[in-house]
């Protein structure tokens, strides 16, 4: 608590966090684990094990390094399903990533003049004015489509252009990682109660 | 994981590590609200409710949303999504709603899955929430920004004050609605009676209502006491001193002992009952009298051993009270000040004994003649209640049109018809009896359940023909002076406007149910945020209607309490000593003359209340 550091605070409850449900999920949820923190075994509620589940998916993003997910985001757009882009984009997926023509996924959605994936990936930080290899914005891409959708996709990306404000994926819906501070405070009050501080990786 | 440090406690480092809690969410850079994963089962909409949450996030004009633009929203989104005409926040929101689905919109007349996770409960998270400088929810794999849950609650909530009304459309165009207009698809009607039953808490969504106190704590740096204990007597917590030790991060609050003025801090060899009454002694010293708006003795389960008039806080407080004003007390900075001095200044004519009696000055001014069934946004299933008023109100004197507006304004327990509520009294009665005719006992038994507040008596008793019930409620109109059109009876006896689909008299019907349940809902509310539960009630020798707590009986005696302008309920309990009942509501009475009348003749007595 005393280190400069700063944290993020966990803020859950013990029991079942769902409304009265079966005997079968609440029976789970009555349940602890043991993890191991620093050498020392700690009994942990379902419940508790579930967060730290989820905020431990930060490990994860480190195999984006070679944008992997980056080229999957791009044939994602490319298979045309919003569903399977939303979740990428929710893993972390980098939308900075280019294919072999220098084109990011933005590019491609507002070549298939899908309005949807492209609202998800300006939300998720995409450059609107990112060039590709010929040169080109998404716009220009939008404007050349002829489908039936293609006006939407360029109204949306001029009316972005001219609020002129360049989202950072920092407080978004579509993003991996919890939180940017690397330490974290999770007060364990159940049976015992007992405060312990994790340093995630 | 990596470098934990433990620390296994006792039951006093425990209170300690309670004590330094508030200072730690102070402390972190942001609070992470973890609501469990997405689902538990299949009827969890929760899911789709989040799947496409980030399309909001272009109502954004920076970062985040403007804290005015989320202010106005919790406050009041209905009216704030009236006016802001075309925005951007309208479009994206019209936008989002146009990507859920039917299944999902129909639960909100209740309250989305999401919102009924028990995190929303929860004591503790008051001070978890209200210290943090920056929030995000994380549910599953969703993560939802503060401003962005807020946003999306703010149309949850518009969307279900307003399902089943034209209205909505014009609002947010969409397809959506048009089958919950259908006020006869079995749900929208019997779901908007459900509301009006249930208590305020779950009239509003729970994040809305924790982020208005969360902005007012962060205003004013804390909460004033009342406001915070009454918080967290509506959250749940195992332990029930938990309800006092979790608002002393937002309310320190002190008690005077031998040695001084001392505060009270987290101790678990402290007894809830203790606990309880040092606070209440505390709310005494500061407030006065007028406390005894927080305390009562109901059917509820009390803490054995709690005096009358100390406030349970361990049983939910849903009510707007008459005597205290717990919305208004922090926007005063005086009383901030004035408590300041908390336990140093002792009210006249109140005092505590050493047993934990209260004593106060009063004068005993009538007593309950009779009483009506409790609720007041009811019926019954076969008119009963409404005869039952009508029987009441028969006693009274003055002409016809005096004692329906004496009904109209003891219901909604205002002195006078403000807001010419007349109409909108009148749609609301046909309203209720409408409801209560069309037999949906079967939907609204499916929404007992998750709503827990019907009486299971009431839905066991067998429903009358519709042929009497209607000529019942014919006979109860007239009583009233008013008629029930030709045209309204046809549409009520005839089952075929029921079953027909959608024909021209379909539609015209749904227009007149459109207005009528619009009126009818205006005065609903009204009496569902004082609190449906009470009951109608007479006084014996002045001869007025009122309404008291649904625990009032016939005998009860109607005090007015020196310095409070509300009179109470008290019942003699033993050896000339009275247990507090609760605030009452006298139409017509006009508490300080009578009290100044009272000083002057010298009628204040002390009684002692246990």
């Amino acid at each position: 608590m005393g280190s400069a550091e700063r944290f993020a605070a966990l803020s859950y409850t013990w029991g079942s966090p769902f409304p009265p449900t079966t005997d079968f999920v609440e029976h789970r949820y009555t349940q602890t684990t043991t993890v191991l923190c620093n050498g020392n075994q700690l009994q942990i509620k379902q419940n508790l094990y579930d967060a730290l589940y989820r905020l431990r998916d930060r490990t994860r993003t480190e195999k984006s390094q070679a944008h992997p997910n980056g080229i999957d985001l791009i044939a994602g757009v490319q298979s045309g399903s919003l569903c399977r882009v939303e979740d990428m984009l929710r893993l972390g997926a980098d939308v900075k990533a280019r294919d072999s023509s220098g084109r990011t996924a933005l590019h491609l959605a507002a070549k298939i003049g899908h309005l949807d994936m492209a609202k998800a990936l300006v939300v998720a930080g995409s450059d609107i004015h990112a060039l590709c290899g010929l040169n080109k914005m998404p716009l220009d891409y939008a404007k050349e489509d002829t489908g039936p959708y293609a006006n939407s996709v360029a109204d949306f990306l001029d009316e972005e252009h001219e609020r002129g404000y360049v989202r950072q994926r920092t407080n978004t819906s579509l993003r991996l990682e919890v939180t940017e501070f690397e330490y974290f405070w999770i007060d364990a009050v159940s049976s015992h109660r007992l405060q312990f501080q994790t340093q995630q990786h | 994981m990596e470098q934990i440090c433990i620390n296994q406690a006792d039951e006093i480092e425990k209170a300690a590590q309670v004590s330094i809690m508030g200072e730690i969410y102070r402390a972190s850079g942001c609070v992470e609200v973890w609501l469990g994963r997405e689902f538990h089962n299949y009827s969890d909409s929760t899911e789709l409710l989040l799947q496409g949450v980030w399309r909001l996030e272009h109502a954004r004009e920076r970062d985040t949303l403007s804290s005015d633009s989320v202010e106005q929203l919790v406050n009041d989104p209905i009216t704030t999504f009236r006016q802001i005409g075309d925005s951007r926040i309208k479009r994206v929101a019209t936008e989002w709603l146009n990507t859920l689905d039917l299944d999902v919109t129909r639960g909100w007349f209740h309250a989305p899955h999401l919102f009924q996770r028990t995190w929303f409960e929860r004591t503790w998270i008051l001070q978890e929430i209200f210290m943090a400088r920056d929030l995000t929810v994380v549910c599953g794999r969703y993560i939802v920004p503060w401003d962005m849950f807020l946003l999306m609650s703010s149309i949850v909530e518009c969307c279900r004050s307003l399902l089943g009304t034209i209205e909505l459309n014009t609002i947010f165009p969409s397809k959506l609605w048009s089958t919950l207009w259908d006020p006869f698809d079995g749900w929208s009607l019997p779901s908007r009676s459900m509301m009006l039953r249930n208590e305020p808490k779950q009239g509003r969504i729970s994040p809305l209502r924790l982020d208005q106190w969360r902005a007012e704590c962060q205003r004013e740096g804390r909460l004033s006491i009342v406001s915070a204990l009454s918080l967290s007597r509506n959250q749940k917590a195992t332990d029930a001193r938990d309800k006092v030790f979790s608002v002393l991060a937002f309310w320190p609050i002190e008690r005077k002992n031998d040695s001084g003025i001392q505060s009270i801090k987290p101790d678990y060899s402290l007894s809830a009952e203790w606990l309880y009454i040092e606070v209440a002694k505390g709310l005494v010293a500061a407030y006065g009298p007028c406390i005894l708006s927080l305390g009562g003795l109901s059917n509820r389960s009390r803490i054995v051993g709690l005096p009358s008039w100390v406030p349970d806080l361990n049983s939910q407080l849903t009510s707007r009270l008459h005597g205290i004003n717990v919305q208004q007390l922090h926007h005063a900075t005086s009383v901030t000040s004035c408590i300041r001095d908390f336990a140093r200044k002792s009210p006249s004519g109140v005092h505590i004994t050493s047993q934990n009696e209260l004593v106060i000055k009063c004068h005993l001014w009538d007593v309950v003649a009779e009483t009506a069934h409790p609720g007041l946004n009811e019926v019954g299933k076969n008119l009963d209640g409404l005869t039952r008023w009508l029987e009441i109100l028969s006693k009274l004197d003055g002409t016809l049109e005096h004692r329906r507006q004496a009904l109209l304004c003891s219901l909604a327990e205002r002195p006078s018809d403000q807001h010419s509520n007349a109409s909108h009294f009148e749609d609301w009665l046909k309203f209720l009896c409408f409801t209560c005719m069309t037999g949906q006992q079967q939907v609204l038994r499916d929404f007992a359940i998750p709503l827990g507040n019907i009486q299971d008596a009431q839905l066991a008793q067998k429903q009358e023909p519709i042929a009497i019930l209607l000529s019942r409620a014919k006979a109860h109109f007239a009583e009233l002076g008013y008629t029930l059109s030709q045209e309204t009876i046809r549409d009520w006896f005839d089952d075929g406007t029921l079953d027909s689909g959608v024909t021209d008299k379909f539609l015209q019907w749904q227009f007149r149910y459109t207005d009528m349940t619009r009126n009818a809902m205006h005065y609903g509310h009204m009496l569902r945020d004082i609190n449906p539960t009470r009951r109608l009630l007479r006084t014996s020798l002045t001869n007025l209607l009122g309404t008291g707590p649904k625990d009032a009986w016939p005998g009860d005696v109607i005090v007015l309490v020196e310095g409070v302008k509300v009179p109470y309920l008290l019942r003699i309990v033993r050896d000339g000593k009275y247990g507090l009942i609760g605030e009452t509501y006298i139409h017509g009475l006009d508490v300080e003359g009578i009290l100044v009348d009272a000083q002057g003749r010298g009628k204040m007595r002390d009684l002692c209340i246990v």
